[in-house]
């Protein structure tokens, strides 16, 4: 009985070779498998791998790139992808944990470039540098028109001026530890030490450096005299 | 003057030339310092400015080089905070150790009994020994281990005893091969012992009554040893607690023990790897930096290369030799000190090699080179003048032949 049919089916599509319409599948939901999107190594603050700035243009936005991360210690980065704007954001969250954005630095804030249309920005969801109103300000600032220099350039423009006021005072880390515990030792070290100075310099007093004869003049000894014997005592 | 101008116009040169070029090139990191100073940058949250050799957690203020004390790091990061993030900052505390090692070894030389001629002929050798100049200007750990040294030995030899364990445990602070150096001056005292109670022949004097421990012959190695022991470890837990991720000193102790025996290397060594047995051939040597720069279509090359002196390291076998036979034959107490600074200071770094395949460098080198340079002094004592004197311009000539900062042009 199967048979059958499967020979039916073939017979049927001998006799009709035009394919069936495609079934319409839905766009895959994000965060889509970070296994399947294709991510290409990082190369600079900004990644262009299909070199749509010019070596020149390149070279000056990873100088300004760097400026800003030494002067507010925020990792502005970004990437000039060729995909649909609608797998943008989900090529840039995976570029942004893989390529380690804002890792080794206070924060950072990544601009991901669809083939055609508006820039992404993508923060680290626990952290974002950017509040919702600077996001959209940004955005607003990003014309797709222009050439990806000028965008870039206005970018970060914008950005810099949003970061830095927030970045120049805000707190370092030094030595916030233990500090209660480390002061507990430290004291019981200090103890130690003036203990040390106390009992090295009751022991012994610090003597002068023996002078070498070299340098001068030095009286011979005294010949040595034989000793006399004692005077023999008066027989009693 | 006259009675110090020697020794005060060798510090004064030495000065001067580890401060030529101190800076050069500004931003450069030279040898380890890509370490250290990105070390020091993470604990004062300075921007990491260099991008190779990132330290984990940059962020958290916290020493991230846990394998070493943080003793070192901070002293250059003090400097960094007082006058910037550059080179100079970061390399002052090594010209001011590495010019305090050279007048400490002469203090030294002078404790032990010889003359103010042979104290300033060591000091010139560990003055003019490169791997000692080099590290004596860059931002690496080993300069303040040898100095910190050199000071506990002095204070040892003065009998302040307390002290000298303090200043051991500082050593420790910096790089844990410290302990090598306290281990080296008991040694020093042993030898020094054994060869007063010396009876003719070993069987009368490895007899019980003779070398029975007594209290008067143990107190300096029992007090040095205590002090070092104690003020080490409150410190480290002290410095642990503010600096690093450890809450206290042991755990921060087997820490560094399982990461130094864990480096180790079988087979021919590769890249900047050297076997101590290299060292004394002048092999194992190693570029610390090396900066190329066009103009005019001319190509430039700086290159800071890590060598020792040939004309010290060469003679420092003979000379050892010598020193060991002074020290039987004349119970000479320099050449005890440099026979014991030698193996207290270079055996186990040789053991570690031999029996664990421990990797090492060059620069582990440089806390055994006043060794050499006690008993190269010894070896010039009995020499006629002439000869010394050849060997001091040889001397003088190998060092501006390997001085780090010379410019190339091809």
């Amino acid at each position: 009985m199967h048979a059958l049919t499967l020979i039916a089916t073939l017979a049927a599509l001998a006799a009709d070779p035009a394919p069936a319409a495609a079934p319409v599948h839905p766009p895959p939901p994000h965060p889509v498998h970070p296994a399947t999107l294709n991510v290409p190594g990082i190369n600079g603050h900004m990644t262009d791998p299909t070199h749509k700035l010019s070596d020149d243009a390149k070279k000056e936005v990873e100088d300004r790139l760097t400026k800003i991360a030494e002067d507010t210690h925020i990792d502005l980065a970004g990437w000039i992808t060729n995909a649909p704007d609608d797998q943008v954001v989900a090529l840039g969250n995976e570029a942004y944990k893989r390529w380690s954005i804002g890792v080794w630095w206070d924060n950072g804030v990544f601009f991901a470039f669809p083939a055609a249309g508006q820039v992404h920005i993508i923060q680290d969801p626990a952290k974002p540098e950017l509040t919702p109103e600077e996001v959209t300000k940004l955005l607003a600032a990003d014309k797709p028109s222009n050439d990806y220099q000028k965008r870039i350039d206005d970018l970060e423009v914008a950005t810099r001026a949003m970061v830095e006021p927030k970045t120049q005072n805000r707190a370092r880390p030094w030595g916030t530890n233990r500090p209660q515990r480390a002061n507990v030792f430290l004291a019981a070290a200090a103890a130690i030490a003036l203990a040390a100075i106390a009992l090295s310099f009751r022991r012994r007093k610090p003597t002068a450096i023996p002078i070498a004869p070299a340098t001068l003049p030095t009286t011979p000894d005294p010949p040595a005299t034989p000793t006399e014997p004692p005077a023999p005592t008066a027989a009693p | 003057l006259q009675a110090h101008g020697g020794i005060t116009g060798l510090i004064v040169v030495s000065v001067i030339l580890r401060c030529f070029r101190l800076n050069d090139w500004p931003g450069q990191l030279i040898g380890d310092e890509c370490w250290y100073v990105q070390d020091a940058r993470v604990i004062l949250g300075f921007p990491l400015a260099n991008f190779k050799n990132l330290p984990a957690h940059p962020l958290s203020g916290l020493d991230p080089n846990s394998e070493h004390g943080p003793l070192a790091k901070l002293i250059m990061a003090l400097f960094m905070k007082l006058f910037g993030d550059n080179g100079t900052a970061w390399r002052a505390p090594s010209v001011i150790l590495g010019t305090l090692g050279i007048w400490m070894l002469y203090l030294i030389v002078q404790r032990l009994g010889a003359g103010k001629r042979t104290a300033l002929f060591a000091a010139f050798v560990l003055a003019f020994d490169n791997l000692s100049f080099q590290h004596g200007r860059i931002a690496m750990l080993d300069i303040y281990l040898t100095s910190f040294i050199l000071l506990g030995s002095w204070l040892y030899l003065a009998e302040f005893y307390e002290l000298a364990g303090l200043a051991f445990a500082l050593s420790a602070l910096c790089k844990i091969n410290g302990l090598l150096g306290l281990g080296a001056i008991i040694m020093f005292d042993m030898m020094v012992g054994f060869r007063s109670a010396w009876q003719g022949s070993w069987r009368a004097t490895l007899r019980w009554p003779v070398l029975r421990p007594t209290w008067r012959k143990w107190r300096p190695a029992v007090i040095t040893t205590a002090f070092f022991t104690a003020f080490f470890l409150t410190m480290l837990g002290g410095l642990d607690n503010y600096f690093t991720e450890f809450k206290g000193p042991f755990e921060h102790l087997w820490h560094m023990v399982t990461y130094h025996t864990g480096l180790t290397h079988h087979g021919v060594s590769t890249g900047n790897e050297s076997s101590p047995l290299q060292w004394f051939f002048d092999q194992g040597t190693m570029d610390y930096f090396v900066w190329t720069w066009s103009a005019n279509g001319k190509a430039t090359h700086m290159i800071f290369h890590a060598a020792l002196n040939e004309y010290v390291v060469w003679a420092a076998p003979f000379a050892l030799f010598f020193a060991g036979q002074r020290a039987w034959t004349d119970s000479s107490k320099l050449g005890m000190f440099a026979l014991a600074s030698f193996v207290g200071n270079f055996g186990p770094m040789f053991l570690a090699w031999a029996i664990l395949s421990r990797t090492s460098y060059i620069f582990y080198m440089v806390p055994a080179v006043p060794s050499f340079a006690c008993a190269i002094a010894l070896v010039a004592e009995k020499i006629p003048r002439s000869v010394r004197w050849f060997y001091s311009l040889l001397l003088v000539y190998a060092f501006f032949f390997n001085f780090p900062f010379r410019y190339f042009g091809y």
